[in-house]
């Protein structure tokens, strides 16, 4: 009896998983894959001679684009005070190499913070999503729990400090604080921080949000350099650390498999004069099972649904799946725990997202009932009508 | 640390009137043991005591441990103390500090740090250059066109301008001519700090030729918001209808330029060129010119005026009746200048850059602004150098002194490695030379060149004179020539074109040892507080010797002169000197007369202090009445007194003057008792530390050059009269007397030795007169110089080291 109970429960489980697996099949390949991507790319400096911090950023941005990142889906905090500065010998240009066979100021530069607006609230404001209410869309930061967000920051900097402009600077306590943040607000799945300054790698020292994974230029006591100087423009025109990432990314395209550790492990401190210092603790996957793709392109999970459209049922059915995705991952978790070899701590902060998603697709549920009353009610209402016009007929 | 305790034990037991009285009885033995100088502060601790206030004395049985029957123990003052035992030794801390000052200053090459450059905006050499080999054929062209030019004309002035606004206007740039009138004579206005003013009050002065005239042009920087601007500045004469080949090569030079950044998309800053009128020196020209870009002045022409200027002026083959020629424009904030000039140098050595960069009353530029020039020369691998006194490097002594530090640097690296320095003697001694230069150029307070003028507007400048080694008229020589000086400027240029702000980061107060070595105002600070500790030390230790003295023997004059004499040894004899005679009434007739005396002496003080200033501003008065009997003796037909100039006539009169002034004042003096002059000493040594210290935020230089002077001077006086006295009485203490006779005889010597005449002597021979005289005309063109470039050093020669050593020489004769 009792095991005829168990055997019992144990289907009924397995068959209200069922139609979820059939539904999850292409995405359970790649683990829960990130549904969408957001790229935030800060240079903090301004002046004619940190040209070079604006030609990181934009060459940057020029990457994550051509591998795919929409501009809507770029912050691009830029002091743009050189393109078209009286000391720049080619206006309106900007070039990151001195054969300046590449332009990067072409024609669609989306530039959504300007001089002045680079500041630490605004770029604080931009992480965790506290805009006033009159700022518009294409300047926040409008990721979910979804998103895999890359944040890239160049500039001066030193220990544990980022300079802003010559007037505040962000502490890497502040920063850690809006990783925070985000993450309690599910503003991110994952999260790479990639910073290029002096002293890069304290910039992630206190770091404690899950899901991040944190490059620095240089390590602790070590200055990033730049790489050349572009003589007929007068200034150093990229630091080292962007230009041998940009190399890595030149040759790849969409469909690349390179990962992470590819990337990591491309960065020579011979080349860079300076020891390229990452931090993967809080990161729960292996970094040679990481595409760069996940973060600088924009290449993502595609949930299928059955029907264009649902009507009512429509939130009903996401918030299903993400339930089934939680109860999935419940089961995935089992397939993957040998490979990743993620630690019992880890493993309880990630029951514990877990068990988050599950309490927030409470009111998910309840949102099912409400269309059922409503239908209930529509239907009563028919009755109504059909009783009232038989009963009084003529009338 | 009253506790309710205390209270109540005091009150309570009645103890209070008891420990009022036991320390009265143990006054005598007390004061065996202790030294004289503690005896003023004990006694005013007893009189609180005594006084039976409880409130004062409980306090004091609280600290006596329970029930004060032994004596209680006086409260050990760690300051107090201290002060005495420096005041005791006054006379060696002062000797020590001030040797150690002058070790300081001989010192300052070795302690030189290497300059760097502080500004990240400056970025200098990092552009290619644009200046090449064209913009350098270009030059030598224009030195042809220009030499043609000006052999043709009747008025070289009047070629080298046409030929400038041709070529200005062929390249689209503004231009102008900016007249100015001669600068006044020195002395004929009382305004002394305020700036000269160099615009023709009356435009009909230009009839008499002496009108000066710039050209300027402007090129506005195409994609800026010309809001700033760069000056360039070539000064160029011509004499006897000529112009020297060096000036024609500067100005196809400047022209060169100019015509590159005419071309050229990424300036920022607007430029201004200037050919400035040298007929008056280039500094006068510069000056005018600021001074009208930045105070313009309301003078409309009339159109007779305009009409003569136009003649001047005229002659100008395009655009010569363009009205627009003679307005004056501007360009936007002026935020740094150059002045350059190629002299011919010396044949057969390399060529070289000077770089001239002191200022009026020893303001400098910001040191970036010379780093930059520094690195782009070093770069380009031009040599460098800056103004050296000539014969330094040759002085045996200074050698010598430099063997030395070289052998203590090599030593002292081995005792430790980081204590070691590596300079060699001859390193050490052309950095001094070159220090001693910048010195001397600071303290004479007139600017070495035109870069002068902007600094009266807080503008950043220096000149480069770049001295030509080769032939001038070699066209080949001409070509290598502009290349490399071209590379050279336009680099300095373009770094300060970088520039997003005023130059600010790098250091405003510093000395330089060489282009690429230089001392910051915080080192060079320690000599001076080094000489000037002494001062106020000296003053201090006179006035607890007079205090102590009135406490011995008040009235008795001959006791306070006699420990005048032997002012260190005053404390030991003393000693056991009964106290309670100066106590009670002797007391209040102590201070009345010690109040007497100070008032005395602030009266002296004062008053010559006071005759000082009346003679600072002699020098107008005689030069007008001179001027004005020359004019009146001229036009009767009387000729002046044969051998004596106008100027050794100023200078005599403004002598006799100060004489007869000083007879008046001396006269209205009260008469001065024995004794005196310990108080006026103290008086004159802090007159004259008030007087240093103020000068060294004027103009450090002079400030250190004359405390090494008046510290000596001022220290050492005391009255002639004893030195007789203590050779025919004292018998006892033979060795003391013996010292301090040599002391005297020391004192009196650099008392003497630091006097106006010898010093004028002295420097006389330091400044080149080869006859060691000093001749009253170049006393009073010296005087003309310091009062019409407003220095500093003209105002301490008068008004503080005047007043100190005349006063020195005073108390030596009291």
């Amino acid at each position: 009896m009792v095991m005829a109970n168990m055997a019992s429960s144990a289907l009924l489980c397995w068959l209200v998983l069922l139609p979820a697996l059939f539904a999850e099949v292409g995405a359970a390949s790649t683990w829960t894959k990130h549904t969408n991507n957001w790229a935030v790319l800060v240079c903090t400096s301004r002046y004619w001679f940190n040209y070079r911090h604006m030609a990181n950023t934009l060459s940057l941005y020029r990457t994550v684009k051509r591998l795919g990142i929409p501009d809507d889906h770029i912050i691009l905090m830029l002091a743009d005070d050189v393109a078209c500065n009286a000391r720049n010998m080619y206006p309106a240009q900007v070039f990151n190499n001195e054969n300046h066979r590449l332009n990067l100021y072409g024609d669609h530069i989306e530039v959504d913070y300007r001089g002045y607006e680079v500041t630490v609230e605004n770029f604080l404001r931009v992480l965790t999503g506290r805009h006033d209410a009159a700022v518009p869309r294409s300047k926040r930061l409008l990721s979910d729990e979804g998103s895999n967000v890359l944040l890239y920051m160049t500039g001066h900097g030193g220990d544990e400090f980022l300079k802003f402009q010559d007037s505040e600077e962000i502490q890497s306590r502040d920063l850690a604080d809006a990783f925070a943040q985000m993450h309690g607000k599910r503003r991110y799945k994952e999260l790479l921080v990639m910073v290029d300054t002096c002293q890069a790698a304290t910039l992630h020292s206190q770091l404690y949000s899950p899901g991040i994974l944190a490059v620095g230029s240089s390590k602790k006591g070590e200055n990033s350099y730049s790489h050349h100087l572009d003589a007929d423009v007068g200034v150093s025109v990229v630091d080292r650390f962007t230009y041998y990432t940009l190399q890595f990314f030149e040759n790849l395209d969409i469909h690349s498999n390179a990962t992470l550790q590819s990337l990591f492990d491309s960065y020579a401190p011979s080349l860079l004069m300076s020891h390229m210092d990452y931090r993967a603790d809080l990161f729960s996957r292996p970094l040679d099972k990481v595409l760069v793709t996940d973060f600088f392109g924009s290449v993502m999970g595609i949930k299928h649904t059955e029907a264009a459209y649902v009507g009512f049922t429509g939130r009903s059915k996401r918030s299903m799946s993400s339930q089934r995705d939680s109860s999935l991952d419940r089961i995935m978790d089992v397939d993957h725990e040998l490979p990743f070899e993620v630690s019992d701590e880890k493993e309880k902060e990630l029951e514990d997202v877990k068990e988050f998603n599950v309490e927030k697709t409470g009111p998910g549920l309840l949102a099912a009932d409400n269309d059922a009353s409503v239908l209930l009610g529509l239907l009563a209402l028919a009755a109504a009508v059909a009783i009232s016009s038989i009963t009084f007929p003529g009338s | 640390m009253r506790t309710p305790q205390h209270d109540r034990f005091l009150f309570g037991t009645g103890v209070a009137p008891t420990t009022g009285s036991v320390p009265e009885q143990a006054k005598p033995i007390r004061h065996v043991e202790r030294g004289a100088e503690e005896r003023r502060g004990e006694k005013r601790e007893e009189s609180c005591v005594g006084s039976s206030v409880e409130e004062f004395a409980a306090p004091h049985a609280a600290m006596a441990d329970a029930p004060p029957l032994p004596l209680p123990k006086p409260r050990v003052r760690a300051l107090r103390r201290l002060a005495a035992v420096v005041l005791r030794y006054s006379q060696l801390i002062s000797i020590i500090c001030y040797s150690a000052g002058l070790i300081t200053v001989l010192l300052l090459p070795v302690l030189s740090k290497p300059t760097y450059i502080s500004e990240n905006a400056l970025m200098p050499g990092s552009a290619n250059s644009v200046f090449g080999s064209k913009s350098a054929m270009d030059a030598r062209l224009m030195v042809e066109e220009l030499q043609n030019l000006v052999a043709e004309s009747s008025d070289g002035y009047m070629a080298v301008r046409r030929w400038a606004i041709n070529r200005m206007s062929a390249i689209g740039a503004d231009s102008y001519l900016h007249t100015f009138s001669s600068p006044e004579k020195p002395l004929t206005s009382m305004r002394f700090f305020s700036s000269p003013q160099h615009m023709p009050q009356n435009w009909n002065s230009t009839t008499d030729g002496r009108l000066g005239v710039n050209v300027v042009g402007i090129i506005k920087a195409p994609r800026s918001e010309g809001n700033e601007a760069v000056v360039l500045v070539t000064p160029f004469a011509i004499e006897d209808g000529k112009l020297s080949s060096a000036d024609k090569l500067t100005l196809s030079f400047g022209m060169a330029l100019f015509e590159l950044y005419g071309s050229s998309n990424w300036l920022a800053r607007d430029v201004i060129w200037i050919l400035a009128d040298a007929r008056y020196g280039s500094y006068t020209a510069v000056a005018a010119w600021l001074e009208e870009y930045h105070e313009p002045k309301r003078h409309l022409l009339s159109a007779e005026e305009a009409a003569h200027l136009y003649q001047e002026t005229g002659g100008l083959s395009e655009g010569s009746n363009d009205p627009s020629l003679l307005e004056f424009k501007r360009a936007g904030f002026i935020s740094a200048g150059l002045v350059y000039h190629v002299s011919a140098g010396n044949r057969g050595k390399a060529d070289s850059i000077k770089v001239s960069a002191e200022g009026p009353n020893g303001q400098m530029p910001n040191l970036d602004l010379i780093n930059v020039i520094n690195t782009l020369a070093q770069w380009r691998r031009m040599p460098i150098h800056l103004a050296e006194i000539k014969g330094m490097r040759d002085s045996a002594f200074l050698n010598g002194l430099g063997r030395a530090i070289e052998n203590v640097g090599y030593f002292a690296g081995k005792v430790h490695g980081d204590w070691g320095f590596a300079m060699s003697a001859s390193s050490y001694v052309e950095s001094l030379a070159t220090l001693c230069a910048s010195f001397l150029n600071q303290a004479i307070g007139r600017s070495t060149g035109a870069h002068g003028a902007f600094r009266d507007h807080q503008i950043d400048a220096v000149t480069l004179n770049m001295f030509a080694s080769g032939d001038l008229e070699s066209s080949s020589y001409q070509i290598d020539l502009f290349a490399r000086f071209g590379r050279l400027v336009e680099g300095v240029m373009r770094s300060v074109n970088n520039l997003l702000e005023k130059f600010h980061q790098s250091f405003f107060l510093y000395l330089l040892c060489s282009p690429s070595k230089f001392v910051s105002v915080g080192l060079y600070m320690i000599p001076l507080g080094l000489l000037l500790v002494t001062l106020p030390l000296g003053a201090a230790a006179l006035n607890s010797a007079l205090v102590k003295a009135d406490e011995i023997a008040p009235g008795s004059d001959s006791k306070v002169s006699s420990l005048g004499a032997t002012e260190g040894s005053a404390p030991e004899r003393v000693e056991t000197k009964d106290v309670e005679e100066s106590m009670g009434l002797l007391d209040i007739k102590t201070t009345k007369e010690n109040a007497g005396r100070w008032r005395r002496a602030i009266l002296v003080v004062s008053a010559v202090q006071l005759w000082a200033f009346v003679v600072a501003l002699f020098p107008p008065v005689a030069s007008s009445v001179v001027d004005m009997l020359e004019t009146s003796l001229t036009s009767t037909g009387i000729t002046p007194v044969g051998g004596f100039t106008l100027a050794s006539l100023k200078m005599s009169l403004w002598a006799v003057l100060a004489v007869l002034s000083l007879f008046v004042v001396l006269t209205s003096l009260p008469i001065a008792k024995a004794g005196d002059w310990m108080a006026v000493k103290a008086l004159v040594l802090g007159i004259a530390t008030i007087g240093l210290v103020v000068m060294s935020q004027v103009d450090f230089a002079v400030s250190l050059m004359g405390a090494v002077v008046l510290v000596p001077t001022c220290l050492c006086p005391s009255p002639l009269r004893d030195m007789w006295r203590i050779s025919a009485t004292q018998g006892q203490q033979k060795e003391r007397s013996m010292l301090s006779r040599v002391s005297l005889f020391l004192g009196t010597l650099v008392t003497f030795l630091g006097s106006p005449p010898v010093l004028l002597a002295a420097a006389a021979v330091l400044l080149g007169n080869a006859h060691g005289q000093v001749s009253l005309e170049r006393l009073w063109q010296w005087t003309e110089l310091l009062w019409s470039g407003g220095s500093a050093l003209y105002i301490f020669v008068v008004a503080v080291y005047l007043p100190s050593s005349y006063l020195s020489l005073h108390i030596l004769f009291s």
